[in-house]
C-alpha cells in the first residue's frame, strides 16, 4: 500500500515536472572574475500520450566568479505548465565552491548548493546541495580525459513540501581531443525519495553520448557548448532526451 | 562506507606535490618572462606565476586545460601535467597578445 502510494506520488511529481533542464554536469572549478551567461535546454521523448513526450524545459542564467573559490548564478527556469505551455516556474540561486586547486590533489573537489524559489502558487521550492568530484586522467592512449561526478541531495521546502530527500547523480567523461571537440558520454540518475527509492522502474536513469567544447575569442570572451543525446533506461525516464548547453564567458 | 572515506582522505592528503617539479613565470610589462619555459615530460609541474604588473592578468591555456587569474603584484600556483613531450601554448586572457609556450621534453 505504502509502495503504491509512493509510486503514485512519484508519478504525480513526474507528471507535474516531466522534464528537468537541470540535466547537466556541474564542474568544480570557479572562473574568478568571469561573467557568464548560460542557456540549458532539454526535450524528452516518449510514447504518444505520455507527459514526457516532447516535454521541454529551459534554464537561462547569469553568473559571476566573485572570489577565486566562489561562483554565484541567478537562474530562471522554464517548464511546461498545466496546459503543457512553457511558463517560468522557478528562480534559482546557485553557488559553486571550488575546494581544491585543479590538478593539485588526486581529485579536484567542489561543492554545489542552490535554492530554487518556485514562482507558481502552491508549488514547493527546493534546495539542492552536494559534492562535485573530478578526475583528470592525462595521456590515456595519448588523449587527455576528464571525468566528473555530481552527487547532489535535494529537498522540497515551503508550501506543500514533502519530507522526502531526493538524489541526483550526474556523471560525465570526455576525451579532450581538442579544446573545440571533446566527445564522451554522460549518465543521469534521479531518485525522488532516497529512503523509499522504490523499484528502479520508478526512478529516472538516462545515459548517452555527449559532445562538448569551447572556443576562445580572447579578449572578447569564450563560448562553450555541450550537446547530448540520452537514452532512458527506465519507464519513468522516457524513451530518450536531447539536451544542450550554451555558455558565453567573459572577464569582467 | 568507512574504508571508502579513509581511502578518500588518504588520496586527498597525498598531494602530488610530493614529487612535483616547480617552474616559474613572471608577467611583466604585459608579457611573459620567459616566453618559452622548458619542463620535464611525464611529471606533474607546480607552476608559479607572478604578476609584476599593476593590472590583473589571467594565465590561460586550452591545451593545458587551465585558467587562473593572477591579481596585480601577486603570485598564484597552477598545477599542470604530467605532460607528453611537446609544445603547449599559454596566453594572458586579459591581454591575448601576451603569449608563450611550455615545452615538455
Amino acid at each position: 500500500m505504502l509502495r503504491a502510494g509512493l509510486a503514485f506520488a512519484a508519478f504525480t511529481v513526474l507528471a507535474a515536472h516531466p522534464a528537468v533542464a537541470d540535466l547537466q554536469v556541474r564542474m568544480p572549478e570557479v572562473d574568478y572574475r568571469e561573467l557568464e551567461f548560460e542557456h540549458n535546454g532539454l526535450i524528452t521523448f516518449d510514447t504518444k500520450g505520455s507527459p514526457l513526450n516532447r516535454a521541454q524545459s529551459y534554464t537561462n542564467s547569469i553568473g559571476y566568479g566573485v572570489l577565486p573559490w566562489w561562483k554565484i548564478e541567478l537562474e530562471g527556469e522554464m517548464a511546461p505548465g498545466g496546459g503543457q505551455h512553457l511558463t517560468w516556474d522557478a528562480v534559482t540561486m546557485e553557488n559553486t565552491f571550488q575546494l581544491t586547486e585543479p590538478g593539485e590533489y588526486f581529485f579536484n573537489l567542489g561543492f554545489f548548493a542552490e535554492h530554487s524559489q518556485s514562482t507558481l502558487r502552491g508549488q514547493p521550492s527546493g534546495i539542492t546541495a552536494g559534492p562535485i568530484i573530478q578526475k583528470e586522467l592525462n595521456d590515456v592512449f595519448g588523449i587527455d580525459t576528464l571525468h566528473t561526478l555530481n552527487l547532489l541531495l535535494d529537498r522540497n521546502i515551503g508550501h506543500n513540501a514533502t519530507s522526502a530527500a531526493g538524489l541526483q547523480v550526474a556523471w560525465q567523461s570526455v576525451a579532450q581531443f581538442t579544446p573545440l571537440i571533446a566527445p564522451g558520454f554522460e549518465y543521469y540518475g534521479i531518485v525522488d525519495n532516497i529512503t523509499h527509492a522504490g523499484p528502479s522502474s520508478q526512478q529516472q536513469h538516462l545515459i548517452g553520448p555527449v559532445l562538448t567544447g569551447a572556443y576562445n575569442f580572447a579578449p572578447y570572451g569564450k563560448v562553450k557548448y555541450e550537446v547530448g543525446y540520452l537514452f532512458g533506461l527506465t519507464p519513468a525516464s522516457g524513451r530518450s532526451a536531447i539536451r544542450w548547453k550554451l555558455e558565453y564567458e567573459v572577464a569582467f | 562506507m568507512r574504508p571508502a572515506l579513509v581511502l578518500l582522505a588518504l588520496l586527498l592528503a597525498s598531494p602530488a606535490a610530493a614529487d612535483n617539479q616547480t617552474a616559474s613565470l613572471t608577467i611583466r610589462n604585459r608579457a611573459f618572462e620567459p616566453a618559452e619555459l622548458e619542463v620535464p615530460a611525464g611529471q606533474k609541474i607546480e607552476l608559479h606565476v607572478r604578476n609584476a604588473d599593476a593590472a590583473a592578468s589571467e594565465f590561460e591555456s586550452a591545451e593545458l586545460h587551465r585558467e587562473k587569474v593572477v591579481p596585480a603584484g601577486q603570485e598564484v600556483v597552477v598545477f599542470i601535467g604530467p605532460l607528453r613531450a611537446g609544445r603547449y601554448e599559454f596566453f594572458d586572457d586579459f591581454n591575448p597578445s601576451a603569449r608563450g609556450h611550455i615545452i615538455a621534453r
